[in-house]
């Protein structure tokens, strides 16, 4: 069930805010070759989401160049966000549950935001 | 000075002219639906006379029947044919096939292989299908939408890669739960694709297996069923040779010349039946040509008129037209074409009416006589309607030149008629003498 980049946005600051974190909107992030405006971030933490849709011209920022250099970063534990794409997501229930375990595996890796 | 109408008054008597001749057409419609349902009742009485006069005809199938109706039809192919023959060669062949396949082991030992329950090959089914029946159901309780995607990204094994920051990492995760909740004696997704991969590759070999039987059994099945065909084949074929013997016969007699089975006079009852059969048809045929020199031209005649009239209507009842004068002798004209057309069609009512009447009610057919070349249309004409544009008519005339209306039987006998051909002859030569015993007193 396709979610909106509004809603699906509005619902992960929401997941991401109450486990601690301080969510900036459209966050400009640029560091070497990864340059584009990112959904949500903390910039202290270096946690954020990203939310990829056509709608939002993402396909076109994150083109593949620059999305395998980002993941190239997340590999290496650098920052930790969540990347979802409209296409795969499954209804609002499990893009929570969704947002609720990749914050857990972050806390696990790097400790609690609180 | 000559008469002007005004547009509005000549569109009104158009109107009037319209209506007249669309009354007329609705009388041509009904007469035209009357002769298609009359000329179709025709055909169906024609068929039942034509099958009743077969079944005296050919009552059965013997040597003996048939050589009675070849005699009476003077149609020897019905003996020559030798039906009863190819019958018997064709109950040899079927025989035969049928004592190949009662020889087949498939059908020998139907009972030991296909018997419900206890054939050899009905307990193997029922033995692979008990034995199926848990695995089935562990695939079924495996079916999910992202089943597939799990299996092959190696889910619950080292081999699955998909990083833990990608969504399709949380949808793969809800989707094993999902599955794993339905295998309450398992603790991760792991052993439930280890017992699904077995169950499925068991299934596979158990499935072709399965296979193969069922295929044993639908052959075997076959053989049964072409036995049961073939012997439903022979018991019918006496009466099916019969049915072919009266269609050749049918088919003779409906082509033939009505002459050629003069034999039929040695057998009245007979001879009344085909009378009346032939006799059916040609009212049949009768009836279709009159509706169509009648009517149909007619109805087409009255349609242009009404068109054009319409055309006028239109043209005359624009806003631009209002101030016009139309002369006199334009609506005169008018009107007189209206009712020369009304006056034609009703003759052509009339001339339906008569004919439809004389050739529906017919039914003096023992008054034909088959020893001479008669024509029906005078038999229900009584000579005294026009049948020029009937094909029977004209061929009539091709064969019979001395023919006038009336003149072939109706009331008359054979001896009569051939006094009156030869007073005609002897009359035309007295004229043809009397004419160049002229020519010669002239000259000398």
């Amino acid at each position: 069930m396709r979610i909106d980049e509004r809603t699906g946005c509005a619902l992960l600051k929401e997941r991401f805010t109450q486990a601690g974190y301080d969510i900036q909107d459209n966050y400009a992030f640029a560091e070497g070759d990864v340059v584009f405006q990112m959904d949500g971030f903390d910039p202290a933490r270096r946690v954020g989401f990203e939310y990829i849709t056509t709608e939002a011209g993402d396909r076109q920022e994150l083109h593949p160049g620059l999305l395998s250099a980002l993941e190239q970063r997340l590999s290496q534990g650098h920052l930790h966000v969540l990347l979802i794409d409209e296409d795969e997501v499954d209804g609002a229930e499990a893009l929570r549950q969704a947002a609720d375990r990749f914050l857990a595996h972050v806390r696990g890796l790097v400790g609690g935001a609180s | 000075m000559s008469r002007y109408y005004s547009a509005s008054d000549f569109v009104q008597l158009s109107n009037q002219h319209k209506a007249e001749l669309q009354k007329q057409l609705q009388q041509n419609q009904e007469a035209q639906s009357l002769n298609a349902q009359h000329a179709q009742e025709l055909v169906g009485r024609e068929q039942a006379a034509q099958k009743e006069l077969l079944e005296v005809l050919l009552p059965e199938l013997s040597q003996g029947a048939l050589q009675r109706a070849a005699a009476l039809c003077n149609y020897p192919v019905l003996v020559q044919r030798d039906l009863i023959g190819e019958m018997g060669r064709t109950a040899a062949q079927v025989r035969a096939r049928i004592g190949e396949l009662e020889a087949d082991p498939r059908y020998q030992d139907r009972q030991l292989l296909r018997a419900p329950r206890v054939g050899t090959l009905t307990r193997a089914i029922d033995e692979l299908m008990e034995f199926r029946a848990p695995l089935q159901d562990v695939v079924q309780r495996c079916a999910h939408p992202r089943l597939d995607r799990l299996m092959q990204s190696g889910y619950g094994t080292a081999k699955y890669d998909t990083p833990f920051w990608r969504l399709s990492y949380y949808s793969d995760w809800r989707a094993a739960d999902e599955i794993l909740e339905k295998f309450p004696n398992k603790s991760s997704f792991a052993e439930v694709r280890e017992e699904f991969t077995s169950a499925c590759s068991t299934l596979s070999v158990y499935d072709k297996k399965l296979k193969d039987l069922r295929d044993e059994v639908a052959a075997g099945e076959a053989v049964e069923r072409e036995i049961a065909t073939r012997q439903a084949e022979l018991l019918d074929l006496p009466a099916q040779t019969l049915e072919h013997a009266r269609q050749l016969l049918g088919t003779y007699l409906r082509d033939s010349d009505p002459a050629d089975v003069k034999g039929l006079e040695q057998a009245p009852q007979v001879e009344g039946m085909y009378k009346r059969y032939i006799g059916l048809k040609k009212q049949g045929e009768y009836l279709r040509q009159a509706g169509q020199h009648y009517l149909e031209s007619d109805q087409l005649l009255l349609r242009t008129n009404i068109d054009k009239l319409d055309k006028q209507i239109v043209k005359y009842s624009q806003p631009r037209k209002m101030g016009q004068m139309i002369p006199g002798e334009v609506v005169e004209r008018q009107e007189q074409s209206v009712r020369s057309r009304v006056d034609k069609s009703q003759k052509h009512l009339q001339g339906y009416s008569q004919t439809h009447y004389a050739v529906y009610t017919f039914d003096q057919y023992d008054r034909a006589s088959l020893a001479r070349d008669i024509l029906w249309w005078d038999l229900m004409s009584a000579g005294r309607l026009h049948g020029d544009y009937l094909s029977d008519v004209s061929e009539y005339r091709q064969r019979n030149p001395w023919y006038t209306p009336g003149a072939t039987g109706y009331g008359v006998d054979a001896d009569d008629l051939v006094e009156a051909q030869a007073a005609a002859q002897a009359a035309r030569a007295g004229r043809a003498r009397g004419r160049s015993e002229e020519a010669r007193r002239d000259v000398s």
